[in-house]
């Protein structure tokens, strides 16, 4: 049977892309954990029982969730920063 | 060829290099073939045959399309479209990535995209300033691709490319039955499922989706058009151009009688004065008016400029701010209409230039209006191969 060669459509993918942080459950304690609420609906009480579940089972400490202006948007740079100096760990990305 | 995005040198199809097989998928060192996306820009596969119901079980299989049948992207297709550009230009070249997958993009990936959506090769430029433009910061691709809402990029086809390349900007220009219009719409949205990964479920989260997911591409007809051309009235002064909107379906507005300019545009105002919309919450949404040639006609001849057009939506296309209250705790307004009483009318966007106007379609009392997807703004770039 015949076979013929084709490209793939996908392409690459960008090396620069966010990876996917795989971690141990463990390597929690003492970690700080943080929570951004992307503004889509109960985000913020879903992240602050997660986070308050999470750091109860790792010995995390919770410090808290944080708002960004919309979800549909990139979070804002400055808050990327107080999220990169308050915590180790960010909850984000609940949908509707 | 040019080397691979990891520094690698890039290989023709079918090199003896191709020994990383597995099934019936064999890919390029580098790329990654135990389950997961094949992850070269060269990366070829083979297939049993190249008889389309074959072909399609197999892209089927690997989640590449749409669910239509494809094209197999061979390499003498994807080469017979990549001669077509200009000399000198190099089709490994990383043009930009695509969010949420990060797909990398360059012509070749491209090419083949087009190959599969049945493109005609001399189109590849439109699809190649349409990704060009949808890359831009402010089009935020990555919560258009992974919204919950329908939204899908409409692409526009300004100036000499629409004849020249045969795209359909009179009588039914938003389909169907025009293959540089259904092929190249079609084309873009492969780009989307296959290098962006907004595939229903992963990157892609519509709740619904919408039938332009499938292709959405259109034509300005300038020829029947009273005003300025519209990409030379956003600055873009080239003799080609390609604009992409982030929106909804088109939303039909009909006015038979025509008895003035100014009941065609109430008309056309009523239509964009919902509250279902995305435009309603985020108020600095734009709107894409096409109108139909007659209605552009009674409007122009009634010595309305495309100004004068803008400014009347934002003047009559409103609602009491009580109403918007009622409907939205969150939403994004400007401070002047957070200020404004219950009573008071908001328009449904917050500055004229808002409301992008353009005239498309042939005989006929029919337009339409496009609403947005939100938080997201029209890109025109020229065009470019």
């Amino acid at each position: 049977m015949a076979r013929t060669n084709i490209y793939s459509p996908e392409g690459s993918v960008d090396p620069n892309a966010a990876p996917t942080a795989l971690v141990a459950v463990g390597a929690l304690a003492g970690k700080r954990i943080a929570a951004l609420d992307n503004g889509k609906t109960g985000a913020a009480r879903l992240l602050q029982s997660m986070g308050e579940a999470l750091a109860e089972r790792t010995g995390a400490i919770f410090v808290g969730v944080h708002q960004k202006q919309t979800a549909a948007t990139p979070c804002e740079p400055n808050l990327l920063e107080r999220l990169a100096s308050e915590a180790e760990v960010v909850l984000t990305g609940t949908a509707d | 060829m040019s080397e691979r995005f990891d520094g690698s040198p890039a290989r023709p199809i079918g090199t003896p290099e191709n020994e990383a097989c597995e099934d019936d998928v064999c890919a390029l060192p580098g790329a990654e073939v135990d389950g997961a996306a094949i992850a070269s820009t060269e990366a070829d596969v083979s297939l049993v045959d190249d008889d389309p119901e074959a072909f399609l079980e197999f892209a089927e299989a690997r989640g590449w399309g749409d669910g239509l049948p494809l094209i197999p992207p061979t390499p003498d297709r994807v080469d017979r479209t990549l001669e077509s550009l200009p000399a000198g230009i190099d089709p490994d070249e990383v043009l930009t990535a695509l969010p949420p997958r990060g797909g990398l993009v360059t012509r070749r990936t491209l090419a083949v995209n087009a190959v599969m959506a049945g493109c005609r090769p001399e189109t590849l430029p439109v699809l190649t300033t349409a990704i060009r433009a949808l890359a831009r910061p402010e089009v935020n691709l990555r919560g258009v691709n992974a919204t919950t809402h329908p939204v899908a990029p409409l692409l526009i086809v300004h100036g000499e490319a629409v004849d020249a390349l045969g795209f359909n900007a009179g009588l039914g220009a938003f389909g169907p039955g025009n293959r540089a219009n259904a092929s190249v719409g079609r084309a873009l949205r492969l780009v989307m499922l296959n290098v962006a990964g907004a595939r229903p479920g992963a990157g892609d989260a519509s709740t619904q989706g919408q039938p332009s997911k499938y292709a959405y591409c259109v034509a300005e007809n300038e020829g029947d058009s009273p005003w300025t051309p519209y990409a030379r009235s956003c600055g873009v002064e080239a003799g080609s151009a390609v604009t992409v909107h982030c929106g909804e379906n088109p939303h039909n507005v009909q006015d038979h009688e025509c008895r003035s300019a100014e009941i065609t545009l109430e008309l056309l105002a009523s239509t964009m004065t919902t509250l279902g919309s995305n435009n309603a919450p985020v108020s600095s949404a734009e709107w894409f008016v096409f109108l139909g040639p007659e209605h552009a006609a009674l409007i122009a001849d009634a010595g309305h400029s495309r100004e004068d057009v803008q400014q009347f939506f934002f003047e009559r296309a409103r609602l009491p701010m009580g109403r918007f209250r009622r409907a939205f705790q969150i939403a994004q307004y400007a401070d002047w209409e957070q200020a404004l009483g219950d009573n008071d009318p908001k328009p449904i966007a917050r500055d004229p230039d808002c409301f992008r106007v353009l005239v498309t379609g042939g005989a006929g009392k029919h337009s339409c209006v496009v609403p947005s997807w939100g938080m997201t703004s029209s890109v025109t770039l020229p065009l470019e191969a």
